[in-house]
């Protein structure tokens, strides 16, 4: 079967890249999918990125530093790349803020880098998730740099991951990003782990408990919503769309990993090679990347109902893919679901438009 | 036995602090929660053992922490003594407010807001909660009642001179008649190891926001309002309208009243001593040739800058045994407070020609001028 819309995405070029900088982390989450190997990426490598973005383009790509801790990296690799390309690129960093000390966000912050900051929630979760290599507790060493990162970073997202430890504690997370003082916080669940009915009830619950925060004029805003409303428009249109529109997978956005090979996602990332699709020196090799599409394309084991679309509007391709043999995550399916009913109860609350208004005048 | 009265005796009785402010001296100090704090019959007998000062000022640390003791003293003593507090007001309550209110109180409330500053530079010491600011924001109004010209005192790091003009308006906003920015000047070596001592590039960065604070002033004035005023551009415009009866230079005219007899007991030293007990020991001299020394000094001018215009003004209210530590000289500040006078005593200069440009015309101008004649606020 040819794609046509395949082919024709794989001819223009990724203006997005998210590079791994390293393997290695200064914690230890229970869900981590990297395998912590000493491997690190090189200056060399992360221009070589750049240059392949900035070939024949005249529009300003975007460079995004992920791990492992992007930061453990920080002067090796992205001081001298922002430095070098920042007047013709934007960059961003997903960090677990361990390292975002003052010096850190007064850099970040004066090169225009975006930020994604992945915590999981108050004391009790972050020290359960996310440890050190030692099992020692993170909670403090991340708290403390939160208040300035804030004071330059004040939309930044809070990135939370959901397990069956946290889930019932979701409530508990939002109110101390609240009290912290964010103004964005998002729930990712974690793909790899079983739930039962038990656990999507209180999915749904805690989702429906932040969406009445929200509605009571909470100021922090639940970037699930923003989702959950792109997901709703899809399935209302009435027909099924590739996640495939909405990262990439290669065409619009690429990995990258520490090697410089490029990969359609920067989780796919197998360690054997089944996922490179080419490499930053000499781009994409578009007949793999072809085959990767044709196969990335194939229906998942979803009906197209409204509630079917929704979820593969929502679906993650790389776990669906290279995780689940093309089937939908447990996890992933209760939080769709979950995701669904809120934005259908927030819905007949107040209409679209009136929602954006509405986050407008909460901040 | 003591040889002088102090006027204003301080009593630094603990070290405990609910709060581990960033900045905090203590902290940075290695004596840090090694110093026992006094007992509750060594504080009862350091406030009888000075029955003749007239203010007792209570620091810590975090004197609330102790605040049984305290209601206790000033229930036995009344309005014997005027009390003072250095606060961060994280144990202030409404109870205790309105028991301090029959009596004669000041507070010096430290609080470093608004609330997204004060996370930052007061995190909560035991528990990681970060309450500090949800706290004492429900007793600011209460406080603003009892005592309407309490200042509000933040700390400023170069890190948070972009954020001083929203700190002024906070203040402001609050109904604050009076804010206090005092510079922390990184002395600690380790924080000098962090790189964070101010550079030309930051003073010149809070002569910036200064100048904006001016403006907002400006603004507020020209909406009817009374501005909040910094106190040292308070003072500085005080001295500089009363052209009447100002005084010569004597050491016994220091703002501090280190001639009046300041002394300080504390938890690193228990017998009370005066601010120039050290010099006057290293010296070998008594405290009245100290005055001697420092009224010599005056007569040589500023070592920084003998055509400075705000050289009086320096050397009434710049702290001498500082001043003697940093150069050897009882008149010649460090860098750091120099730049400090120049930059508000500048924006006071700057305030009042605006004014007579353009505000001459607003009650509410015409009010603060005739206020500052007044000396008060």
């Amino acid at each position: 079967m040819e794609c046509t819309t395949c082919t024709e995405l794989v001819r223009s070029k990724p203006l997005n890249a998210v590079i791994n900088l390293t393997n290695n982390c200064n914690l230890r989450c229970e869900y981590c999918f990297v395998d912590f190997a000493p491997e690190r990426s090189t200056l060399e490598v992360a221009k070589a990125a750049c240059e392949y973005l900035l070939k024949d383009t005249k529009e300003k790509p975007n460079l995004w530093f992920f791990g492992g801790e992007p930061l453990l990296e920080l002067e090796s690799i992205i001081k001298p790349i922002v430095l070098e390309y920042g007047d013709r690129m934007s960059f961003g960093i997903t960090t677990n803020g361990v390292l975002l000390n003052m010096d850190a966000v007064d850099f970040l912050h004066k090169h225009n880098i975006s930020l994604l900051l992945s915590i999981d929630g108050a004391a009790e979760v972050q020290n359960h998730q996310r440890t050190f290599p030692d099992g020692s507790a993170s909670f403090a060493a991340v708290v403390k740099n939160i208040p300035y990162l804030l004071l330059y970073y004040p939309d930044v997202t809070f990135r939370s991951t959901l397990t069956k430890f946290s889930i019932p504690r979701m409530m508990n997370t939002y109110k101390f990003a609240r009290h912290m003082g964010f103004k964005n916080i998002a729930f990712c669940i974690n793909e790899y782990e079983e739930y039962d009915n038990i656990d999507q009830e209180l999915l749904t619950a805690n989702y429906n408990a932040i969406a009445r925060e929200i509605l009571a004029g909470s100021p922090l805003w639940l970037s699930d919503l923003d989702n959950a409303r792109d997901y709703w428009q899809v399935a209302s249109a009435g027909k099924e769309m590739g996640s495939v529109y909405r990262c990439g997978y290669g065409t619009t956005s690429v990995g990258i990993d520490v090697k410089g090979n490029l990969l359609p996602c920067q989780e796919l990332n197998s360690g054997d090679g089944t996922f490179i699709i080419g490499d930053v020196f000499t781009g994409i090799d578009t007949e793999k990347h072809n085959d990767f599409l044709k196969m990335a394309f194939q229906p998942s084991d979803v009906p197209n109902t409204f509630s079917g679309r929704f979820l593969q509007a929502g679906l993650c391709p790389k776990k669906q893919y290279a995780d689940h043999n093309f089937t939908v995550s447990n996890g992933r399916k209760i939080q769709l679901e979950a995701m669904q009913a809120m934005y259908g109860h927030f819905h007949k609350l107040t209409a679209f438009s009136a929602n954006s208004y509405y986050r407008r005048i909460s901040r | 036995m003591k040889d002088h009265i102090p006027k204003v005796h301080t009593i630094l009785f603990t070290e405990d602090c609910p709060l581990c402010c960033n900045y905090c001296n203590l902290r940075a100090n290695d004596k840090w929660e090694t110093q026992p704090a006094y007992t509750k019959e060594e504080f009862f007998q350091e406030v009888a053992d000075n029955m003749d000062s007239e203010i007792l000022l209570f620091t810590g640390g975090e004197p609330f922490t102790r605040w049984p003791w305290i209601k206790e003293v000033i229930e036995k003593y009344g309005d014997h003594f005027k009390y003072t507090f250095n606060t961060c007001g994280y144990l202030c309550t409404e109870e205790n407010l309105e028991f301090l209110s029959h009596y004669r109180v000041q507070f010096y409330l430290s609080m470093d807001g608004p609330r997204e500053i004060a996370l930052w530079r007061r995190p909560n010491a035991y528990n990681n909660n970060y309450d500090y600011w949800d706290r004492v924001e429900k007793i600011i109004p209460i406080i603003l009642y009892y005592w309407p010209h309490t200042a509000w005192k933040s700390i400023i790091s170069k890190r948070l001179i972009p954020f001083l003009p929203k700190i002024y308006l906070a203040a402001a906003n609050y109904g604050f008649k009076m804010v206090h920015f005092e510079m922390d000047f990184e002395e600690q070596p380790w924080r000098q190891g962090r790189g964070d001592y101010w550079t030309d590039e930051d003073y010149a960065n809070y002569q910036l926001a200064v100048d904006t604070i001016v403006l907002s002033m400006v603004q507020i004035f020209k909406e009817g309002g009374i501005p909040p005023m910094e106190m040292g551009m308070a003072s500085y415009i005080s001295r500089s309208l009363k052209s009447e009866g100002k005084t010569d230079f004597t050491a016994r005219s220091l703002n501090c009243g280190l001639a009046a007899h300041r002394d300080l007991s504390s938890v690193y030293k228990r017998e009370a001593s005066h601010c120039m007990g050290e010099v006057e020991s290293r010296l070998g001299v008594s405290f009245e040739e100290i005055l001697t020394m420092i009224e010599e000094d005056y007569a040589e001018g500023c070592g920084h800058d003998k055509s400075c215009p705000f050289f009086d003004y320096c050397a009434r209210f710049a702290c001498t045994k500082d001043n003697y530590s940093a150069s050897g000289h009882f008149m010649t500040p460090n860098e750091e407070w120099c730049h400090k006078t120049k930059i508000f005593n500048g924006a006071a200069v700057k305030l009042l020609s605006i004014g007579m440009e353009f505000l001459i015309k607003e009650p509410s101008y015409n009010e603060f001028i005739k206020n500052m004649l007044r000396g008060r606020y």
